[in-house]
């Protein structure tokens, strides 16, 4: 699931290094990813593994990192795991 | 919701899903909303603002007011219902505790959850409610008999109590009102027009003829004209502000979530984002007039007329382009009457707002007052 991740970070999140460089957990914010291209990551990310996020997982933290994404991904579908 | 509120009423949330699972056969029936307003009654909160000395839960204003808001959210015909009600309880609270007779009425109010209805409209009186052209006429033993054409009594014939406006004797003037409380068996309602509007439909505002008998300590002792001002009014735009905020709120959300769902060509923001940022600006702007007034009424500044008019015709327009906007984002799925993006109802109740007491005449009614008193502006 990490790798897909890193495929739609690379494709929707504007990153100022390669998303295939990204560790699990390093900061997202920190290597460049601003309030909008949250949203489109946030988009991406849903259409990539087919979800919805709820509004209580609509936050900064829930986006800050490959892991985070992941945690979140699999409370929404534990069959992601 | 605040701690008190849900102290107070802890069935507030089953209410509120009752009220919303009904919501849409109330409104294609054109029904009562029997269940929610049965929860209602099982849950206290048809006595919410009696006094605990009287059995109810002593809500104030501002937290009736959230109540309005939250129903209005679930079931617009639900929560104009409980508003109507509670404009009525209010009276009796500010203006019907000085009589034994009608703290009596005010305790079973709480105690048996009896639902009030008003009948201040009449046949004539052209929608003033401060004119009446019934008078109370008695019998030689001291009864009170009266007989009024109601153009509308909202949910007349589920009501259990209601409060009437009518002259106080057959001599006085048509704007010297006498309020009077009468609870079943003292009087009979006899349907003579069916209401079937474009929304608000569960409120079941049917025309009556209203025959009653009644003892003189039915009567407020507070004439009408101060009930009105005093009460009345205040409460009625507020507790009306929070239920157009409730239904605008929530087709708000609809528009959100169908805008979440939507996709732009170039991965970049559904293009309808924008509108649904625009539309939540509007909202702010009706919520905060709401908050505002609220938060002077509550602590116990004096509000204008002209004020009162505003907060009325303010918060009716801003709902009612909030409803508008999620429509026009929500497009077909908004416009049918099914689905989770509909917002059909919405438009149809919201449509009430700046209708009933239209707002061209309370504008017009603050013409006169804006020229009368400047206007205390610059007030954060």
């Amino acid at each position: 699931m990490q790798e897909k991740i890193r495929n739609v970070i690379a494709s929707a999140a504007k990153l100022s290094v390669p998303a295939a460089s990204v560790i699990d957990t390093d900061n997202l914010h920190a290597l460049g990813l601003t309030s909008l291209t949250t949203v489109s990551l946030m988009l991406a990310l849903e259409d990539a593994f087919d979800v919805e996020f709820p509004d209580s997982l609509l936050s900064a933290q829930t986006f800050a990192s490959v892991g985070s994404i992941a945690a979140a991904l699999k409370s929404i579908r534990p069959d992601l795991g | 919701m605040s701690a008190a509120v849900q102290l107070a009423i802890p069935s507030l949330d089953d209410v509120i899903a009752i009220a919303a699972v009904a919501a849409a056969d109330v409104d294609r029936a054109g029904r009562f909303p029997r269940e929610a307003v049965d929860a209602m009654r099982a849950g206290g909160l048809l006595g919410a603002h009696v006094p605990a000395a009287l059995g109810g839960a002593g809500l104030d204003v501002a937290a009736m007011t959230r109540i309005a808001f939250r129903l209005g959210q679930a079931c617009a015909a639900s929560a104009m219902v409980y508003a109507m009600h509670q404009i009525e309880v209010a009276c009796l609270v500010n203006h019907g505790t000085d009589t034994p007779a009608l703290r009596a009425d005010l305790a079973r109010v709480a105690q048996d959850g009896l639902l009030l209805a008003s009948v201040t409209s009449e046949a004539g009186a052209r929608g003033d409610i401060r004119s009446s052209g019934c008078a109370l006429e008695p019998d030689q033993d001291g009864v009170l008999h009266l007989t009024k054409q109601a153009t509308n009594i909202s949910y007349g014939a589920h009501a259990d109590g209601l409060l009437v406006t009518a002259r106080r004797t057959t001599d006085a003037s048509a704007a010297d009102q006498a309020t009077i409380l009468m609870l079943r068996p003292n009087y009979t309602l006899e349907r003579t027009g069916a209401w079937d509007a474009m929304g608000m439909r569960g409120t079941c505002s049917d025309a009556f003829v209203l025959r009653a008998a009644v003892t003189p300590d039915q009567i407020l002792t507070t004439p009408f004209a101060d009930v009105a001002a005093q009460t009345m009014l205040p409460v009625a735009h507020l507790l009306w502000a929070g239920v157009w905020l409730g239904i605008a709120s929530d087709a708000l959300a609809r528009a959100r979530a169908c805008t979440r769902r939507q996709r732009a060509p170039d991965g970049g923001l559904p293009p309808a984002a924008a509108a649904v940022a625009a539309a939540l600006m509007q909202f702010r702007c009706g919520e905060a007039l709401l908050r505002m007034t609220l938060a002077d009424y509550s602590a116990g500044v004096a509000i204008q007329p002209l004020d009162w008019n505003g907060l009325k015709v303010g918060v009716s327009e801003a709902a009612l382009d909030v409803v508008v906007q999620a429509m026009r984002i929500c497009g077909i799925a908004g416009y049918r009457n099914d689905g989770p993006y509909s917002v059909a109802r919405h438009l149809r109740d919201i449509m009430s707002g700046v209708l009933m007491v239209g707002n061209e005449r309370v504008v017009a009614n603050s013409a006169g007052l804006v020229l009368m008193q400047a206007p205390q502006l610059g007030q954060f």
